[in-house]
């Protein structure tokens, strides 16, 4: 795994030191003035936030463990609160916060060693809200989507879903060479765009969207006529 | 055939809908794999999958597209919309969230286990996660000490199951507050210090971020 943050702290090697012999309770509480003095643009210094990181991942402690939540869930809520899907989302912030909390604490257990400062870490928490609201905004489009029966969300799939999944795209693929038309299959197949959304973005392929609908319904013909697909989505199973 | 396209109805062919129902951003990266490809933090073979990927799905660009906006909100200064002094002060505030979800919010199909008992004889609880094909037990013991009492826990796990709750994170709350953050060792099992009986609330959340929850009342 690559990270771009830098190896270690030397410089502030003998802050660590010191800080070592202080109770974790005294660190949180130094952690929470110098986060206010960051807010309020004062001279502030993260080194004893960062102490409390370590604490937590280095040395596995439950105390910082529970003084990080305490002291960074104000922040994990103002990310929900102000992350661009959150609106429309269903469940209150709460329900997200909770799994952004156990998100970020089993993601970093690890890989806490190539984090160099506070704010990398909070780049990374931060990374983790986003992971928590975009999920639940996936499984929301799945569920808005005008289809019968989605049976498995991608998130959730299990090995035998997924290998059936990759022969039947592959499949589709053998049927389709042409690279425009494994596009459209793509497009409306795996990512559901409507005739109008594909022209948005693809106005120099299909100028118009009759153009998609054209080719839309010449490959789902010439696929709906596979034998070996049908088999795959057991479709004359279903009919039976 | 144009004539006939030009009326015909945006609700997808039989064709179609099954293969949405099938297909539906089957090849995407997660959402965590995608912020790690912006952090670059992904492996080089990965990195250079996700980027193949992105030239041909307009839904991970647009996420990406979210991500980086988000990601530019300044770290702990409040908005204009929200203060996070006044809206969210402390982990209070999820309490009764969690202790819904137990009963209220399935997640993953999980059964409620709530159960009352003498704080001196261990207690069972069974999940029934509908991701996993089978039970998972929970023993709960506490033993009384000079200042108060340790909670001893084991998960009863098949050697399939291990790997998904070794190092899992388990949340303690109790009269609405978290009290302890723990993991489960490679036994399934995990320790923790009460000051004093009352209910409680353990979330486990484990690798593969399925929730189980119970509420134990003593």
């Amino acid at each position: 795994m690559q990270f771009p943050f830098r190896a270690s702290v030397s410089s502030q090697g003998v802050r660590k030191l010191s800080l070592n012999s202080w109770p974790v309770d005294d660190i949180a509480e130094h952690c929470r003035q110098h986060i206010q003095k960051y807010r309020h643009r004062l001279n502030h210094d993260l080194s004893y936030c960062l102490e409390l990181f370590r604490r937590a991942f280095e040395e596995r402690s439950e105390e910082a463990f529970r003084l990080l939540y305490q002291t960074y869930i104000g922040l994990i809520y103002h990310w929900v609160y102000n992350h661009p899907y959150f609106s429309s989302l269903e469940m209150p912030a709460d329900y997200y916060v909770a799994d952004c909390m156990s998100h970020f604490f089993l993601s970093v257990q690890g890989i806490f060693k190539h984090f160099e400062s506070v704010p990398d870490l909070l780049k990374y928490w931060q990374k983790c809200v986003n992971s928590i609201v975009l999920n639940e905004s996936r499984k929301k489009q799945v569920s808005a989507m005008p289809i019968e029966k989605i049976e498995k969300y991608p998130e959730k799939v299990d090995l035998d879903e997924r290998l059936m999944q990759t022969a039947i795209w592959q499949r589709i693929k053998d049927l389709l060479p042409e690279d425009k038309d494994r596009l459209l299959a793509h497009l409306i197949f795996v990512q559901s765009l409507t005739p109008k959304q594909i022209v948005e973005h693809y106005l120099a392929i299909w100028p118009q969207t009759n153009d998609v609908r054209v080719d839309r319904q010449r490959i789902t013909r010439h696929l709906s006529s596979d034998s070996e697909l049908r088999q795959l989505l057991r479709i004359d199973e279903k009919q039976e | 055939m144009a004539n006939e396209l030009l009326y015909e109805s945006e609700t997808p062919d039989e064709m179609t809908q099954l293969l949405q129902s099938r297909l539906y951003r089957w090849d995407c990266p997660s959402p965590d794999t995608l912020g790690n490809y912006h952090l670059n933090i992904v492996q080089l073979n990965e990195r250079e999958m996700i980027e193949v990927h992105l030239t041909h799905c307009l839904l991970c660009r647009q996420e990406l597209e979210v991500l980086t906006t988000f990601l530019s909100l300044e770290t702990f200064a409040p908005t204009k919309t929200v203060d996070p002094d006044t809206k969210a002060p402390s982990a209070q505030n999820l309490w009764n969230t969690l202790l819904a979800g137990v009963s209220a919010i399935h997640r993953g199909r999980l059964q409620t286990a709530v159960t009352r008992g003498d704080s001196s004889a261990p207690v069972r609880l069974i999940f029934e996660p509908g991701d996993l094909a089978e039970p998972v037990e929970l023993f709960l013991d506490t033993e009384k000490q000079l200042d108060g009492y340790q909670l001893a826990a084991q998960l009863v796990l098949s050697e399939q199951l291990e790997s998904l709750f070794t190092n899992a994170l388990v949340e303690i709350w109790q009269t609405e507050s978290l009290i302890s953050i723990v993991f489960v060792d490679e036994d399934g099992v995990f320790y923790c210090h009460l000051n004093y009986l009352s209910p409680l609330l353990i979330r486990i959340t484990t690798q593969n971020r399925m929730v189980l929850s119970c509420h134990v009342e003593f």
